[in-house]
């Protein structure tokens, strides 16, 4: 079937049925937020939401359910059935995550400029670490999830 | 859906791996698929049954082969 959707897709079939699955419950997730949002704010008294506030939140919402649906699907990593594969996927993982961490730094102080005080450097430091961790655990887990599951399929 | 595509696959030799590159899906779909997990296109079907020198009643019917 042809869609203006079918770049962002898989090839595998499979994996391309569940994404789409995730993205239609997300668009339903979302469809009931923003009409709770709505009717909250018409309805009930003392409750209103500042329009970006709301605007963020239908975002991270919708985001938020298709990435935690994705993440615990246990289909990101579809060939690692092996301790040693898992091991070495690991590795990858903890090198993306410091590569990515290094190249933000280096265009930081490119761009921006290197910090002068210390409360620039605790908040960039702060910040990079914070995103390095959350996406080091966002793939762990994932690949944890696909590991197992890859094994009871062998 | 219960199938006979492991037996065929064991028959002829062949990884989940080495099956999956053939017909164009991840390893993790042909064990889901051995499994009766997921069910595959007619598609998909057909490009593991001439993979497997299987005709679709020998795969994918429900009468034991």
């Amino acid at each position: 079937m042809k869609s203006w959707l079918s770049f962002l897709l898989p090839n595998d079939e499979y994996k391309e049925k569940k994404i789409l699955y995730f993205l239609s419950e997300g668009s339903i997730v979302l469809l009931i937020a923003l009409f709770s949002i709505f009717i909250s704010s018409r309805y009930v008294f003392n409750f209103q939401l500042d329009i970006e506030f709301a605007l963020f939140a239908s975002i991270f919402i919708f985001l938020g359910y298709v990435l935690l649906r994705y993440i615990i699907s246990g289909m990101e990593y579809t060939d690692v059935a092996t301790e040693h594969a898992y091991k070495k996927e690991l590795k990858h993982i903890f090198s993306r995550t410091c590569s990515f961490g290094i190249i933000y730094m280096l265009l930081y102080f490119i761009f921006v400029g290197i910090p002068s005080k210390q409360n620039e450097w605790g908040e960039l430091l702060g910040l990079l670490l914070s995103i390095c961790l959350i996406w080091f655990i966002i793939s762990f887990i994932s690949l944890k999830i696909s590991y197992k599951k890859n094994k009871e399929l062998l | 859906m219960k199938n006979n595509v492991k037996i065929a696959r064991i028959k002829l030799s062949m990884t989940q791996a080495q099956l999956a590159k053939k017909v164009g899906v991840t390893r993790q779909t042909i064990g889901l698929i051995e499994k009766g997990v997921y069910n595959p296109s007619l598609q998909l079907c057909i490009a593991i049954a001439k993979e497997l020198h299987k005709t679709l009643d020998e795969l994918f019917w429900e009468v034991e082969m």
